[in-house]
């Protein structure tokens, strides 16, 4: 294996802070003034945990790590199906060697599959430590096109499950009952149900996902994986094998993300991956409320933070009215009112009919001529076109329309129209505007 | 470049791939390269030039792919066995009328072993679940006649739990609606004739309003066009019966403006690099919205509409009406 590739597997599998691949060939960082603890990892940045490697260097890295990989899987294959008598005698650095050019390829692209199953051999055969290879996937996690891959988010849930005894099996996933929304069981290995895990463990974890989900907008799989440690969490806190001073710990947990997701919506109004995640969390609330094993459930200090933020409708309501030009947040917006959990009656019935006000008002003559001069045109567009559609919403939702091909075309071109008063008529009438 | 699809230049671009297999690019996409044959090969199915890449050759590939341990085939030789490189390797042998060359018994074993008690599948053995590999199982057993051997109901009650209040579906429970996981759960549930599970008004609204003013389509509110939701977003709808919900002259000139003018292929927007993937979005779009020139596609299974009908496996989904000039 080559001397660079090594070097390079070797400050990877230290599981760094954090890892980027920077521009150029690196050349302009190390001077012969620079100080030995810089020199010591050239050509590499790695300072206070943190790693930088050259882009270019990486490149030419990843092409020597795909022979070393090629041989070293074919090996690790041969160790699973055939007993060898001392399989390290045949090839003594497979270990090493499967760490470093992975790690490489991995660094380069985190979407090769077979790359991360190597390293999930070398877990299963007791050579490579789970807790270590969880830091591992840390730093990937840190690489902007790490963050986003789903192969990264499943490694983890996969270790964890080595990492993490088993909840003592109940008869029925109370969670289940009490919500009736199936529970994760089942999904095999690739869920965190049934895991005993604990206040420090989802502090973590949530902190890793938060961070992803910074480094990659929208991330899809971050958000995914977000969701199923709340699921977990949600899970935990009404399992029968749960102690009360525990379920006290999770439930303060749930509430901080729960308050984390809504802080996170007011600094990221374009994020409607983090605003369905919010209307999730709040459902998963209503399930620890109605469970009969959770304390204060039907006592007088309700469970649930809703009490303390007010119904998700007006979260929602009160960034629209500041924000309209953000699509995320009208979509929000109808989502907290569409299902009765998130709306708060009768406060949700208020916010709908102000909501159809606000978006009158929005597409008035008058609002129009105000507009020319103050808002710029590609915001003016937006709003009415969101305004456009909320208003079209209500008549769908309302059955005073058929859902049909003409009403859907009819929308689209109300809502791409320049300056010019629209009303709910308009969006009824057959024959007007169609020029 | 804009008004037309510039076929020849296409056809060369995807002949030009894998030519240099010493470029880091080759490299760097192996781990993909089994479905990058299948995106190769289907496009140049629907701009009927098939026989632009040997045929003898590709199936040598495919079959160099097989990872006998597993009973499925990698995305290259020496990767490991997956579904998405399992799927891709069945649809490109169907299109090579070649499926006689692998043990088809012991790949639908292989499939079948997959699924989770939840009803879902697995990728590989390792256990990464998600709606895509769901789709890939339903699609590559009924490619092999071995459908009966599912359980239908265990598997459309995985994909009912994935139904969201929008209409869409994620990748699995609890998942945001994206349009491509939309796709995957609607033509799963197709195949399996099923499309009663799926709420066709409010998915149909969703659908629809993913597209943007430019004309292009988007995976999910407030995220930018990109031309592989032409095949997300239209097959969809295609499947739902819904494709004039969406304005098609400007979804046609939104495609065609992302096509790269010099050697050919199509990007996932204007200016940007184009790569065999989004070439293949792009035609099976145009395919849908009924661009002259092009051969029908099926939206459920991504593959040229004749040869899914010839094995019995079309369903009732509608497309628009080719048009025999522009």
């Amino acid at each position: 294996m080559h001397e660079l590739v090594a070097k390079l597997g070797d400050l990877l599998n230290r599981a760094p802070a954090s890892v980027e691949l920077l521009p150029g060939d690196g050349s302009e960082w190390f001077t012969e003034d620079s100080p030995q603890e810089i020199l010591h990892y050239a050509p590499f940045l790695f300072v206070e945990g943190n790693l930088g490697v050259p882009h270019k260097l990486a490149y030419k890295l990843y092409l020597q790590s795909v022979p070393t990989f090629q041989e070293c899987r074919a090996r690790l294959r041969l160790r699973r199906s055939v007993s060898l008598p001392d399989p390290d005698a045949e090839y003594p650095t497979l270990t090493d060697d499967t760490l470093a050019s992975s790690a490489v390829l991995l660094l380069v692209n985190p979407a090769h599959q077979s790359a991360l199953n190597a390293r999930k051999r070398l877990v299963q055969l007791g050579t490579l430590d789970a807790s270590h290879e969880l830091r591992f996937v840390s730093a990937l996690l840190t690489l902007r096109d790490g963050a986003k891959q789903s192969i990264l988010w499943h490694h983890r849930r996969w270790l964890l499950r080595r990492l993490h005894p088993p909840l003592p099996a109940s008869r029925e996933d109370p969670h289940t009952a009490a919500t009736g929304v199936s529970g994760p069981q089942g999904d095999g290995a690739d869920s965190l149900g049934g895991l005993c895990l604990d206040e420090g463990w989802f502090r973590t974890e949530f902190g890793v996902v938060s961070q992803a989900c910074e480094v990659y907008p929208r991330n899809y799989h971050a958000w995914t994986h977000r969701y199923l440690c709340a699921q977990a969490l949600a899970t935990l806190c009404t399992h029968p094998s749960t102690s009360q001073a525990q379920r006290a710990a999770l439930t303060e947990v749930l509430r901080e993300e729960t308050a984390r997701a809504r802080e996170w919506i007011d600094r990221h109004v374009s994020d409607y991956s983090a605003m369905q995640y919010a209307c999730r969390l709040r459902l998963l609330w209503g399930g620890l409320r109605s469970s009969p094993d959770v304390p204060g459930s039907h006592a007088a200090q309700p469970m649930d933070e809703a009490s303390a933020d007010g119904p998700l409708a007006e979260h929602a309501w009160a960034l629209v009215k500041a924000y309209p030009a953000h699509e995320s947040l009208w979509l929000y917006l109808r989502g907290a009112l569409d299902i009765p959990a998130l709306s708060g009656l009768p406060i949700g019935q208020s916010i709908y009919a102000h909501a159809q006000e606000y978006a009158e008002r929005l597409l008035s003559e008058e609002t129009a001529r105000d507009d020319a001069s103050s808002v710029s045109p590609t915001d003016g567009a937006l709003v009415r076109n969101h305004a456009v559609r909320l208003l079209a919403w209500v008549l769908w939702k309302e059955k005073k329309v058929q859902l049909e091909g003409r009403f859907v075309r009819r929308v689209a071109l109300l809502a791409g129209t320049p300056s010019k008063g629209i009303t709910r008529v308009d969006l009824l009438d057959d024959t007007a505007h169609m020029s | 470049m804009g008004s037309t699809l510039e076929i020849p230049l296409h056809v060369k671009y995807i002949q030009s791939l894998g030519e240099n297999k010493d470029d880091l690019v080759y490299h760097l996409t192996a781990h993909l390269r089994m479905n990058a044959v299948y995106w190769g090969l289907t496009a140049l199915c629907v701009m009927n030039h098939k026989d632009a890449l040997k045929r003898d050759e590709m199936i040598d590939f495919v079959m160099s792919c097989w990872d006998d341990e597993a009973g499925g085939f990698g995305a290259s030789p020496d990767h490991d066995a997956h579904l998405l490189s399992t799927l891709s390797a069945i649809q490109i042998l169907v299109m090579q009328d070649a499926l006689d060359r692998i043990d088809i018994p012991r790949v639908a074993k292989y499939i079948l072993s997959l699924q989770q008690p939840s009803g879902v599948f697995a990728g590989d053995a390792f256990g990464e679940i998600d709606t895509r590999f769901l789709y890939c199982a339903v699609n590559a057993l009924s490619l092999l006649g071995y459908l009966h051997e599912l359980d239908v109901e265990k598997t459309v009650g995985y994909i009912r739990r994935c139904r969201n209040f929008d209409g869409g579906f994620g990748a699995r429970e609890g998942a945001e609606s994206h349009a491509a996981q939309v796709w995957v759960c609607v033509a799963a549930l197709a195949i399996l004739d099923k499309l009663d599970e799926v709420d066709v008004e409010t998915l149909g609204w969703w659908l629809a309003e993913r597209q943007l003013p430019n004309g292009g389509l988007n995976g999910r509110p407030e995220k930018l066009e990109d031309v592989c939701y032409s095949h997300w977003v239209l097959s969809s709808m295609s499947i739902l019966k819904k494709v004039h919900w969406i304005n098609a002259d400007k979804l046609i000139a939104f495609i065609l403006s992302a096509q790269a003018p010099e050697h050919g292929g199509i990007a996932d927007r204007p200016g940007n690099q184009p790569d065999v993937f989004h070439t293949l979005f792009g035609v099976a779009g145009l395919s849908l919205l009924g661009y002259p020139g092009l051969e029908d596609l099926d939206p459920i299974y991504c593959m040229p509409a004749h040869l899914i009908e010839s094995k019995g496996l079309r369903k009732d989904w509608q497309a628009l009406p080719r048009k025999t000039s522009l």
